[in-house]
């Protein structure tokens, strides 16, 4: 991806982060971008950020394409055709109000929704795409009307998309590309996706580190509670002995009482959890400041059913050492609450 | 079976947080809209705030009477009220009032999440008490009728 | 029914001498009798009906119930025969208190799995005893007297061989104490042995045997048959 000089960490945040902004090349490339040894096609793109934020105005971002030439927003648009596009109509990213048939106003001007996209869980959430044709007669009305122009002049371009020819090296395409334009920045896919691929594993590591200690501290706990609770009721356990129950029994009533527990605990804190994990999913992708989506119902029931598994052999493991313990103390228990 | 006042604690802390949750905890916009004629007004969220704070401060009063009265059958109509009152709390961000439109807004991120979890425990509070105050009163009369 | 051959218990202490609690007792109660062991506290009355009850292992000695050895025995049939054979009353407080009367109750019958929930029986155990009308309560809402009543209301729901008692009215005032006593009075005229622990004299009317317990020595007093 081709950008002006200074742009390259605007557009990653246009593209991920669902940051609107606005930046522009001074001249047209895509010429002598094409010549190059390696690449194959050059798609133009124009992003305008809509609106200068106060608190309660949301920016959306504008994205203009090209359809002949473009590779990439294509693939997103699965089930329409994006080379129909027409002049004043726009695909809505799904966070963006109103949906398919309705009208979206900017810089005082109507433009159809004819399509709007699933969630992709990165920048095209918040973003309307548009022909290249459309958006430059964007920054044209908005020259006229808007309080703040999102740019003058004609022809404006803000990125260049270059697909590689199969064996080319992209590192010294881009090598190339910023030699002989230098008023440009380059961002190779493969290493913007592994520095993301970098800071999700990071973060998964410190989760599982977390995790880990949690559910070390949470069997020590557990351990010395039942441990408390099984002393408090050695009178009662000395009863169950002396009314003719085996000491098995007394074993099978304590890890029945531990499992009732744990599965009822399990089971409020996994449902409490999938609901608060749902209710503030957008606050959790906002915080993250990472492409986010919301699980799958199918990978969230597994997820669930793999911490209820967890939990429960997590309760038993901490009451094992009280029911051997009780198991050994036979005869001592009653006689010492009753002597 | 003794009361406790258990109950009543729970359903004061909860209507302290339904009342600040839109105000303090996960506040809404206090800004205003400007219309193209160039009035102001104040945003939805802002009238769901204010819809939530009352509602909260009837749970908090709610939540001192069940402590205050020791008869099962006012507590069990206390706590249908409880249950009632995170009905309302949980319609009003999301069908009666409701939030801004944009699901990137501060209202509809942390404020409206908030409260739907909020009124959700509410209910399950008020209908938990609810049975288990009926409860009692069967056993008592059970008993009374033994006797 | 029940035979006690050198029955010895010993208490070892790290600085002091051993402390013999049971001193080679020798006892044989028949079906049908009452007996009463008294002694005072620390006599070791308490520690032979825990070996008896198959709670505390003999030092040495042998305890024979019917004709079979208890301690020779491992734990699922010496469950059994607590459960079963035995109906025992501990000393003090011994309900739970997180169970209703009838539940109370109705317990060894549940822990020997038979047929049935045992609440018609223990219906008609209560109603014997004039308290089914405290079928829902619970303990703490009964008085001492209620309680013991209760006690030996389970110790009979399985139909026992023999009622075991550890200081039956130790905690209760003359009255109640006295209907306490008349409560096994009525269980032994049906034919239940019973074996009872006191220190109290005046209760050892009711049986037809007494033996005291001293220093761990168990002496009959024939003259009391």
């Amino acid at each position: 991806m081709v950008v002006p000089r200074g742009c390259a960490s605007s557009l990653q945040n246009t593209l991920l982060r669902s940051e609107s902004n606005t930046f522009y090349m001074n001249e047209n490339l895509t010429e002598g971008l094409s010549a190059i040894p390696g690449v194959e096609q050059v798609s133009p793109q124009l992003y305008i950020g809509s609106l200068n934020a106060s608190c309660c105005t949301v920016p959306v971002q504008l994205i203009g394409f090209e359809p002949k030439t473009d590779f990439t927003i294509k693939s997103w648009m699965t089930n329409i055709d994006s080379s129909k596009l027409g002049f004043g109509e726009i695909v809505a990213g799904s966070q963006v109000n109103p949906a398919f048939g309705g009208k979206v106003w900017f810089f005082g001007q109507p433009f159809k929704v004819v399509a709007t996209l699933d969630d992709t869980g990165m920048g095209f959430d918040s973003s309307v795409f548009m022909t290249l044709e459309t958006a430059q007669h964007m920054i044209a009305i908005s020259e006229q009307t808007a309080v703040h122009p999102a740019g003058t002049g004609k022809d404006r371009l803000s990125a260049l998309f270059v697909k590689l020819a199969n064996d080319s090296d992209a590192t010294k395409v881009a090598k190339t590309i910023m030699s002989a334009y230098p008023q440009t920045d380059v961002v190779i896919l493969k290493e913007m996706m592994q520095h993301i691929s970098t800071q999700l594993n990071n973060i998964k590591g410190l989760i599982y580190g977390i995790q880990g200690l949690l559910w070390i501290v949470s069997v020590l706990i557990l351990a010395v509670v039942f441990t408390v609770t099984t002393n408090e009721r050695k009178r009662e356990f000395g009863l169950f002995l002396a009314l003719g129950a085996t000491r098995k029994k007394l074993e099978s009533l304590l890890m029945t009482e531990t499992l009732i527990i744990s599965i009822s605990g399990a089971l409020i804190g996994v449902i409490a959890a999938c609901f608060i994990m749902f209710e503030f999913r957008m606050l959790i992708a906002i915080s993250l400041g990472l492409p986010y989506m919301q699980p799958t119902i199918g990978s969230t029931i597994i997820l669930s059913a793999m911490s209820l598994l967890i939990s429960v052999f997590t309760g038993v493991i901490a009451c094992l050492y009280s029911v051997i313990h009780i198991g050994r103390l036979e005869t001592h228990i009653m006689i010492r609450e009753y002597e | 079976m003794k009361n406790k006042p258990t109950t009543g604690i729970v359903a004061i802390t909860l209507g302290i947080l339904v009342a600040l949750t839109p105000i303090a905890i996960f506040p809404v916009c206090t800004d205003m809209i400007e219309l193209m004629n160039g009035k102001t007004l104040f945003m939805k969220c802002h009238w769901t705030a204010m819809a939530e704070l009352l509602v909260g401060i009837l749970i908090v009063f709610d939540g001192m009477l069940i402590m205050g009265f020791k008869k099962h059958e006012t507590r069990t109509a206390l706590s249908i009220m409880l249950f009632l009152f995170g009905l309302t709390a949980l319609v009003i961000p999301t069908v009666v009032i409701g939030m801004c439109e944009t699901a990137t807004m501060a209202c509809r991120v942390g404020t409206e999440p908030a409260l739907i979890v909020v009124s959700v425990i509410t209910m399950v509070v008020g209908i938990g008490n609810t049975f288990f105050q009926s409860s009692s009163i069967k056993s008592e009369q059970l008993v009374k009728k033994e006797v | 029914m029940l035979e006690l051959k050198q029955l010895t218990r010993v208490y070892d202490r790290d600085d002091i001498a051993p402390f013999m609690a049971v001193d080679n007792v020798d006892l044989s109660i028949m079906h049908g009798d009452f007996v009463s062991i008294i002694g005072r506290s620390g006599s070791g009355k308490s520690t032979m009906l825990n070996m008896i009850v198959g709670l505390l292992h003999p030092t040495s000695g042998k305890i024979l119930i019917n004709g079979t050895d208890l301690w020779s025995m491992n734990d699922k049939d010496m469950a059994k025969i607590r459960n079963l054979k035995i109906g025992y009353i501990p000393q003090g407080f011994s309900l739970l208190s997180n169970l209703t009367i009838m539940d109370n109750v109705r317990l060894p019958f549940c822990l020997a799995q038979r047929e049935g929930n045992g609440i018609e029986r223990a219906m008609n155990l209560l109603e014997e005893m004039r308290m089914q009308n405290l079928a829902e309560k619970y303990p703490a809402q009964l008085s001492g007297g209620e309680m013991r009543r209760v006690a030996i209301a389970r110790a009979l729901i399985n139909n026992p061989e023999i009622l075991i008692a550890d200081e039956p009215t130790g905690d209760l005032d003359e009255e109640t104490t006295k209907e306490v006593m008349k409560l096994f009075a009525r269980v032994y005229c049906k034919g239940i042995t019973i074996l009872m622990v006191t220190h109290e004299y005046d209760i050892t009317s009711y049986g037809n045997r007494v033996c005291t317990m001293s220093s761990g020595k168990l002496i009959e007093n024939i003259a009391a048959r």
